[in-house]
């Protein structure tokens, strides 16, 4: 074979590390289970820090996060203090706002949905449709990803499951065991918004990314970065933490 | 003596109108329909015309508006026009600016119990809204809301099961990025001009919602109006000029509303249309009455040119005929029209089951029409009778002018 006619597979294979090249993909299941249990696992506490940055203000909140199973969580914002107390109950499709000022509690209504959550680039339905990758999505098999360096596995929509997203690449590490991108395509198939993921540390007796940037493509300028600051994993929490009138009573 | 010659001609032309009475009655009474239509139908387009750009303008868009930029692209609660008092008084100084408007407003999600709606929170100067042409045009200052309380959408009200003196907590996000929430008493419920108010509004003071978004001194809009439609571009240019709105975002309302201002523009042309018609009319009636009296009065002709009688005259008397006829037809027909219109107004309401207005483009548009005569569109259609009449003589006279008096005599 001609030196020419090789360049293109020799170029190709230059980005990829020698691990790579070498190992296989690892299983989508393996995948799929590690982007639903991740930040999750059967239950989860978490301290987390919300920063969003506009065009036109920058805004930073911070937030103590607990979820129990698939479709419960909640989530109350600490700081700052003019927004302190104002939490959001998630239960199943459920999703209610209480609002301390005026001790008052609003369920959003599902046209509400794609609307922002409490003025972030993140929407309500994110809390209440990001459910789960194994159920949600057919994902194919891993093939290599040149940046990240890592494997790239696409998954599309099952038929019959509503939602923002058509199709989600994610890419993630050579053991497959942190995510390390996401690219969100809407029901047009139009990248809509990335997700990196980065600051690897141990948390909660697990490793996992401390850093996510969200970057939205329909809104050049707008990123939010959602950092977290603890996690506790596998914690007993009571179906009571979830219900409405913990809710008001905090 | 070339007055006294027309004056003539036009006697014998009216008297000539009588020999075949039917016809001349029967062209007569075409000419008056369709002037009488002409001026029906452009009184009731000017009408319309007027009813939908008052309905556009006066309260929602008024004549040019003032937004930070990207306001109008995002509708962001945080793009907001800064010292909004200044702001106020410096274009309240320009000339021929009738009244400036500061509005707020923040979507928001509104709740009497748990259940959230989605809905508006529209801040307005009550005072200035109050009164004609504003958005609470006609509301009894003792409905207005005070502090603490708010009007509702009457549709709004109604999915949400609310009645005056209910409690309304409301949730959005303020424009400094904190969230905004409050409780205020329903005071009324409102239907305005506005549709998406009618459907999703929460109307209260301009301070109060100012509050409830974090705006101090701050608003999204400044609604002007001009002291009339002529002045508009003089007033936007102004503004524009204005070192307090440098990089604001100043828009007419035809840039605000471009699909409705074509509307408008098209609607014009409609005048156009009825006077084809007019044009239509008389040019077929009167060509047929002066061409059938040019055959019947072969023989009279051909005696008065033996007698020594020009062409010319003969020609003259024709149009003479012609012009009487359009004339006796356009004042019946502008008579007619002015009695069905003058300080008249078109009700269409019994069409739509007694309502008397429906949403369109998210405008209340009225069901009972005013008529609007002007006298340009009479004088259209007097000109467009008169031209039509003396062009319908162009083929009788030709035929005249070509008339042997011996052949005529015989004829």
């Amino acid at each position: 074979m001609r030196l020419p006619s090789l360049l293109p597979a020799l170029l190709l294979l230059v980005p990829f590390p020698a691990a790579l090249r070498a190992a296989q993909a690892p299983p989508v299941r393996q995948v799929t289970r590690m982007l639903d249990d991740l930040f999750r696992s059967k239950s989860s506490l978490a301290e987390v820090e919300l920063v969003s940055r506009t065009d036109t203000q920058d805004r930073r909140l911070k937030l103590r996060m607990w979820t129990k199973g698939q479709d419960r969580s909640l989530i109350i914002i600490d700081e700052p203090e003019r927004d302190a107390g104002t939490a959001t109950l998630r239960v199943g499709n459920n999703l209610w706002n209480y609002l301390p000022k005026i001790a008052r509690t609003i369920r959003v209504p599902p046209s509400m949905m794609l609307a922002s959550w409490m003025g972030t680039d993140f929407t309500n339905d994110d809390l209440v449709k990001d459910s789960s990758y194994e159920h949600d999505f057919r994902f194919g098999p891993g093939a290599p990803s040149r940046d990240p360096a890592g494997w790239l596995y696409t998954g599309v929509a099952r038929a019959g499951v509503v939602g923002r997203w058509q199709k989600i690449e994610w890419v993630v590490d050579a053991e497959g065991s942190l995510p390390l991108l996401a690219r969100y395509f809407d029901r047009k198939g139009l990248l809509a918004r990335t997700m990196s993921f980065s600051r690897v540390e141990r948390m909660g007796g697990r490793l996992l990314p401390t850093l996510m940037v969200l970057k939205s493509v329909d809104q050049p300028g707008h990123v939010m970065e959602l950092r977290y600051l603890s996690a506790r994993f596998d914690i007993p929490l009571s179906d009571d933490t979830f219900s409405l009138s913990r809710l008001e009573r905090r | 003596m070339l007055l006294d010659s027309l004056l003539t001609d036009m006697a014998v032309g009216w008297r000539n109108l009588g020999r075949n009475r039917k016809r001349t009655a029967l062209t007569w009474g075409a000419i008056a329909l369709a002037q009488a239509a002409l001026v029906w139908m452009t009184a009731f387009m000017n009408g319309y015309q007027a009813d939908i750009f008052d309905t556009l303008t006066g309260p929602m868009l008024g004549h040019v508006q003032v937004h930070a930029p990207k306001y109008l692209d995002d509708n962001l609660v945080e793009r907001v026009l800064p010292r909004a008092d200044a702001l106020e008084k410096a274009i309240a100084g320009l000339p021929r600016v009738a009244s400036v408007s500061p509005r707020v407003y923040g979507p928001v999600l509104a709740a009497q119990k748990q259940m959230g709606h989605v809905a508006m929170v529209a801040g307005l100067d009550l005072a200035l809204e109050d009164r004609p042409g504003g958005l609470l045009a006609g509301l009894p200052a003792r409905e207005l809301p005070g502090r603490g309380e708010a009007l509702v959408g009457r549709e709004l009200a109604r999915s949400m099961g609310l009645k005056p003196g209910d409690t309304l907590a409301l949730m959005g996000q303020a424009a400094d990025g904190s969230i905004a929430s409050g409780l205020y008493r329903v005071k009324g419920l409102v239907e305005t001009a506005v549709e998406p108010l009618n459907r999703n509004g929460i109307l209260m003071g301009l301070a109060q919602a100012q509050d409830l978004l974090a705006m101090p001194d701050e608003v999204h809009e400044i609604v002007v109006k001009a002291d009339s439609p002529a002045d508009i571009p003089g007033v936007a240019a102004a503004m524009r000029g204005l070192k307090a709105l440098s990089g604001d975002d100043v828009r007419t309302w035809d840039q605000l509303a471009p699909q409705i201002a074509s509307i408008l523009k098209v609607m014009g042309h409609f005048n156009l249309v009825i006077m084809v018609l007019v044009f239509i009319t008389t040019v077929a009636g009167v060509a047929n009455t002066m061409l059938m009296a040019t055959y019947e009065r072969g023989h009279e002709f051909g005696m008065l040119l033996s007698l020594g009688c020009r062409p010319g005259r003969l020609s003259r008397m024709l149009l003479m005929e012609a012009l009487v006829l359009g004339l006796a037809g356009v004042a019946t027909g502008t008579a007619l029209g002015l009695a069905f219109t003058w300080h008249q107004r078109l009700d269409m309401s019994a069409f739509f089951g007694g309502k008397d207005s429906f949403a369109f483009n998210g405008m209340n548009m009225s069901l009972v029409i005013p008529y609007i005569p002007r006298a340009r569109d009479v004088l259209m259609g007097v000109g467009a009778v008169m031209a039509t009449s003396a062009l319908a003589c162009l083929w009788p006279a030709r035929r005249i002018s070509r008339m042997e008096p011996s052949e005529a005599l015989r004829s």
